[in-house]
């Protein structure tokens, strides 16, 4: 157990490592100056060059990779081009209005998509199965940004309960603070994105649930429970279901790793000010290192949420051996 | 091959839901080959009343079936075109996928040790990726056309194929059939592709339809998230100038068709792809 | 004429790390452990012993789907190791395998056809037509002739009995010259193993082939083979002709194993199914 766990960890390690190195060759793809990467052009020329000299473009691309990792292992990520600030002030607030919006979804997402899920893989066959699967599929068919634009359509514009965007109403709190998560203002402006991603994420673990449903149902522990004189529900929601969890609990951490990555999508419909919505402005206004900065703590968390759901994966199934 | 395509469709349109979800896939097909043959405007042009004043937002009519856009442009005819794009990107990123991700596979499973723990490695890297905020960095600098979107889509996506292959490999590899054709002479190669492979196609097959849905949804998010080919008119873009133009909102009839097509077509995509995947996976099939 | 001298094969269990710590006992298993015999041209040898005795490793490592850890195998005077090394296309042409579980042997993709006509395309061997005349001929001296409609069939569509013929039609193909078959009737119905039977002591008689014959089946022993060999922990206990082995067993194993099958009494032996009597027909 303890070797595998040092296995899988040197893995992650490794993992990372590639993510951090192919993200600065990818951000030096860029054609023409590499320097144009670090170095906002909009410096007045003095201040080009201690910039330069900071970062050491002047030296060669291997040189200046370590250098890149070293300030990294610092939470060092550069300076926006936009503000002068550092990067990783920018893009530590968003984070945790990200984690605000896309936790409380995902995990409504998995409660209900799991019951539902053991609902109809425990009725298979019947109408609501079918019917349940049809509108899952289809749900999960739609662009996540047009139900969203539905929703802002019909919810906020035609009956004006929610409003169409952003996290808290605008002036309200000139700067990010704690004290803005406390208000109801928050919670009005939560709901709708909420609730889309919500319904939107709910399709794949209620279709997971369900088939992995569909195989625990014909085992032979279900049948003794049921001899033993417990109700089809008892045995539903005390046997099957719990059993049927395993699978679609060790995906979760992953899922959201990949929902993180997949904010980008809600966060802009919504203008949501998360770490995708800053990637997206930060592309478009050719902000370099906030967009460096905003996608390597995007892909650490991917990668840990992998790493965590394989992990978990291998704790709870005990038809894997520790390798 | 031949075999496989004829099976396919065979076992698909044995079920109601795949006879329908293969026509309408069908379909779409024919509006991509076409529909801009047949679409009664050019999607750019601006369209005037007789009066000579632009039709801005003008809702469905007899001459514009889903109404104009802000700038007067043909909805009807913008719809018609999007089906091109949606299915080009989406079709070759799916091919390029599978290919990638069943060589992987194939070969991660097939010889094992060493070979199989790199190759699993890179996965593993690939797997952490962030899909779409990788996706839109590669197009930020590379630059936005039709083939940068499906390099960088096939560059994240083949992973999911490769696991899926591996896995199958894995327990293939030890089956009789194997030490049978090894004894008979053939080479490790001929194995891998003349023996192994063909057992993986139909796990390869559904993998291809869901990662052709996949790229068609993130097709579209791209074009929304305005990085797409900016030359082309996609229903992925069509709904970003909506979004754009700040005027989706009072203009519904703009907002609806390019997101009922990519659902239709997609959730078509999927059904077609797990009307086949029961058969092949017993434990799937409901009684 | 076969002849293995000083054959062992050692598994290893577990490597690196783990080894070291569960001492040397459990490092490794001898699943063959230095046996030595012979096969003449056109002579059936039965192995005989119980489950996990390394019958199957025997047959593995004849075929070369095994790699020795000692000993020889000599085909016709040269070593089938170094030849194996030098051109293994040539050894397998010589030396095949007939498997126990006729559904797991066969690539359940391909049809009948394709399956007898592989071995021939990895050899590398003639055109389309003649390859096609060559897989006819196969199948129809195993009892599937082209105008059964088999050829065109996959394996799940066929019985078990047509399966294994399919198997030894596969072998065939090649015209070898010695040829293993590890149980290749343990998985049958009892209605069919003797039709199978009959085929392989057919095929022997017609083609001069020795043969390898593995078995648990002290009853079908009698019946195919000249001579037989006792395998006990990865060790021949006990060889000779069929009939004196049977008769008068030396090694206590093997009085223990004929005392556990009454059948395998040759007296008995007899009593089998007059289709027997014909014997190779
Ligand atoms: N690949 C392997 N790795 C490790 N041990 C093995 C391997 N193959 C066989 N063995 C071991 O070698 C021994 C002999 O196995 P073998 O398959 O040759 O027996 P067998 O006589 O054919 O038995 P059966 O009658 O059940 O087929 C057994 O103890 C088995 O556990
Ligand atoms: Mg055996």
């Amino acid at each position: 157990m303890g070797r595998y766990l040092a296995t899988r960890l040197s893995h992650v390690v490794i993992t990372l490592f590639a993510m951090m190195t192919l993200t600065f060759f990818l951000f030096r793809l860029l054609p023409g100056d590499p320097t144009a990467m670090v170095i906002s052009p909009a410096l007045d020329p003095a201040a080009q060059e201690a910039m330069r000299v900071r970062f050491g473009l002047d030296r060669p691309l291997v040189e200046q990779y370590f250098v890149y990792l070293a300030n990294l292992a610092r939470f060092d990520f550069g300076y926006s081009f936009r503000t002068s600030g550092p990067v990783w002030d920018l893009i530590q607030g968003r984070l945790v209005n990200t984690l605000l919006l896309i936790l409380p979804s995902m995990t409504a997402a998995y409660a209900i998509g799991a019951f539902l899920g053991a609902y109809i893989g425990w009725h298979r066959g019947s109408r609501t199965e079918a019917g349940v699967i049809l509108v899952a599929t289809i749900l999960q068919s739609a662009p996540l940004f047009w139900l969203s634009m539905l929703a802002i359509l019909f919810f906020s514009i035609k009956l004006d309960l929610f409003p169409t965007g952003h996290i808290v109403s605008p002036g309200s709190f000139p700067e990010q603070t704690w004290r803005m998560y406390l208000t109801w203002d928050f919670l009005h402006h939560l709901a709708l994105p909420f609730m889309v991603n919500t319904l939107y994420q709910l399709c794949f673990p209620l279709l997971l649930m369900r088939s992995t449903m569909l195989s625990t149902v014909g085992e032979d522990f279900i049948e003794l429970a049921r001899m033993k004189g417990l109700t089809e529900r008892q045995v539903l929601f005390r046997h099957a279901m719990p059993t049927s969890l395993l699978p679609l609990a060790t995906t979760l951490p992953m899922i959201l790793g990949w929902a993180v990555a997949g904010s980008v999508v809600i966060e802009t419909i919504f203008s949501w000010p998360g770490l995708g919505l800053l990637m997206v402005e930060a592309v478009t206004q050719a902000d370099y290192p906030l967009v460096q900065g905003a996608f390597l703590l995007i892909a650490v968390l991917t990668v840990t949420g992998t790493f965590v759901a394989d992990m978990l994966y291998g704790m709870l199934d005990p038809r894997i051996v520790y390798r | 091959m031949i075999r496989l395509c004829s099976t396919f469709i065979k076992t698909v349109w044995a079920t109601r839901a795949g006879r329908v979800s293969l026509l309408v896939v069908v379909g779409c097909v024919l509006l991509a080959v076409f529909g801009p043959l047949l679409a009664p405007y050019d999607p750019t042009m601006r369209n005037y009343d007789q009066a000579g004043k632009l039709l801005r937002l003008a809702g469905p009519s007899w001459d514009h079936w889903m109404g104009t856009t802000l700038l007067g442009r043909d909805i009807f005819s913008q719809m018609m075109w999007g089906a091109r794009p949606a299915l080009l990107v989406g079709g070759i990123t799916a091919l390029g996928t599978v290919v990638i991700g069943l060589n992987v596979g194939l070969i991660a499973g097939y010889f094992g040790g060493r070979t199989d723990a790199i190759l699993m490695r890179i996965t593993d890297i690939f797997l952490g990726l962030p899909f779409l905020p990788f996706i839109i960095v590669v197009l930020a600098m590379t630059g936005r056309s039709l083939w940068t979107i499906i390099f960088a889509m096939t560059i994240v996506m083949w992973r999911s194929t490769a696991r899926v292959i591996r896995a199958q490999v894995l327990s293939l590899r030890e089956m009789q059939f194997v030490s049978a054709a090894r004894i008979t002479g053939a080479s490790d190669f001929a194995i891998l592709y003349r023996e192994i492979a063909p057992n993986v196609m139909p796990v390869a097959l559904v993998s291809t339809a869901f990662s052709l849905a996949w790229a068609i949804i993130t097709e579209a998010s791209i074009g929304f998230l305005g990085f797409g080919d900016p030359t082309v008119v996609s229903w992925g873009s069509i709904l970003y100038d909506a979004y754009a133009s700040q005027a989706m909102y009072r203009a519904p009839w703009w907002v609806v068709p390019p997101g009922i097509a990519i659902m239709i077509l997609v959730s078509a995509v999927y059904f077609v792809g797990r009307a086949y995947e029961e058969v092949i996976n017993p434990r799937l099939r409901s009684v | 004429m076969i002849e293995v001298q000083g054959l062992s094969k050692e598994y290893m269990l577990a490597t690196g790390l783990r080894a070291l710590v569960s001492g040397p006992r459990h490092r490794s298993v001898k699943a063959v452990d230095n046996i030595s015999f012979a096969i003449r041209a056109g002579e059936v040898l039965g192995l005989v012993g119980e489950s996990g005795s390394g019958k199957s490793t025997t047959g593995k490592l004849l075929v070369g789907l095994e790699e020795p850890t000692s000993g020889s195998i000599m085909i016709d005077g040269t070593d089938a190791t170094s030849l194996r090394k030098r051109d293994r296309k040539a050894f397998h042409r010589r030396i095949q395998m007939i498997f126990q579980d006729p559904y797991g042997s066969l690539n359940p993709q391909h049809t009948i056809s394709e399956i007898v006509a592989r071995p021939l395309i990895y050899q590398g061997e003639g055109n389309r037509a003649e390859i096609a005349r060559r897989v006819a001929a196969a199948l129809d001296e195993v009892g599937l002739p082209s105008d059964g409609n088999y050829h065109d069939k996959f394996p799940h569509q066929l019985s078990g009995g047509q399966r294994q013929r399919v198997c030894i039609a596969r072998a065939m193909v090649l015209e070898p010259a010695f040829v293993v078959a590890d149980e290749p009737i343990s998985m049958l119905d009892v209605s069919i193993k003797w039709d199978i039977i009959r085929l392989l002591k057919r095929l022997v008689r017609d083609h001069g082939i020795s043969l390898l014959y593995i078995t648990h089946d002290l009853a079908t022993v009698s019946v195919v083979c000249d001579r037989i060999a006792i395998m006990y922990r990865g060790t021949i206990v006990e060889t000779g002709p069929v009939k004196q082995v049977l008769a008068t067993p030396q090694h206590g194993y093997t009085r223990a194993l004929i005392a556990s099958i009454p059948s395998a009494d040759p007296d008995h032996a007899r009593e089998r199914p007059p289709v027997l009597s014909r014997g190779g027909q």
